[in-house]
């Protein structure tokens, strides 16, 4: 019979970030702009 | 069958502009990231906060121009990753989170004291319904029920406030929760919560 001896054996699955994480990036990047000006950049985030 | 694009192809075209780019990177890659993010923290919520700044650091760093395609994207994402499940267990040395397990639950020491919804309508209804009580009393038994149960004073003030004696003060309160009781008990009231 099979015996699992690990303590925590959820650790071995894996694990992937949802969709609703991949989207927020994904927005996330639409909205960063990066603006230069005088050598100096500036984060625009435009919602 | 499309030919699969190289992740340094699909870096440039996301620096020159095009978003698709970046989902495919982070679909692609998605799985990996996170099973090593998750082998570490061993939490799915973590997993998921660190995995968002990751990319948070990765997109940043794209649209800046800073990224020189020195070594591969895999690598260098896993490297800010690595950093990050870092930063996280630093966090949490100086501000340990307790979770409890199956034994102990820390819910079953600290409680929430206060009412839940249910039962503080029936409070406020009792509350309620208790005033209609009182204005039905007579004037005198009123005001010193009044002065001694809502404001707390001692018969010693309410005495000096009335301009009574203590005793008359006291007689009062007496008839006053007499009276009450005989409200309840006729009208079959009930006022427990």
């Amino acid at each position: 019979m099979e015996k699992i001896y690990s303590d925590n054996q959820n650790k071995c699955k894996l694990a992937a970030a949802s969709q609703e994480t991949v989207n927020l990036l994904m927005s996330y990047s639409k909205s960063l702009q990066i603006i230069e000006y005088d050598n100096i950049q500036f984060e625009n985030n435009l919602n | 069958m499309e030919l699969q694009k190289d992740d340094s192809v699909l870096v440039k075209d996301y620096i020159n502009g095009n978003e698709k780019s970046l989902e495919i990177l982070i679909n692609r890659h998605n799985q990996r990231i996170s099973s090593f993010i998750y082998s570490k923290v061993l939490d799915r919520d973590v997993t998921e906060d660190i995995f968002q700044d990751t990319f948070i650091k990765v997109i940043r760093t794209l649209k800046k121009g800073s990224y020189s395609e020195e070594g591969k994207f895999l690598p260098w994402v896993m490297r800010i990753a690595h950093n990050l499940v870092i930063d996280h267990f630093r966090r949490n040395k100086r501000m340990p989170k307790f979770e409890g397990n199956e034994d102990f639950n820390i819910f079953s020491v600290i409680g929430d004291d206060k009412l839940n919804v249910e039962k503080q309508l029936i409070k406020d209804q009792i509350d309620s319904d208790l005033n209609k009580l009182i204005d039905e009393l007579p004037e005198d038994q009123k005001e010193v029920l009044l002065m001694r149960i809502y404001k707390d004073m001692s018969f010693k003030e309410i005495s000096e406030n009335t301009g009574v004696s203590i005793n008359t003060a006291l007689g009062r309160m007496r008839y006053a929760l007499i009276n009450l009781r005989k409200i309840i008990e006729k009208n079959n009231i009930v006022l427990t919560n």
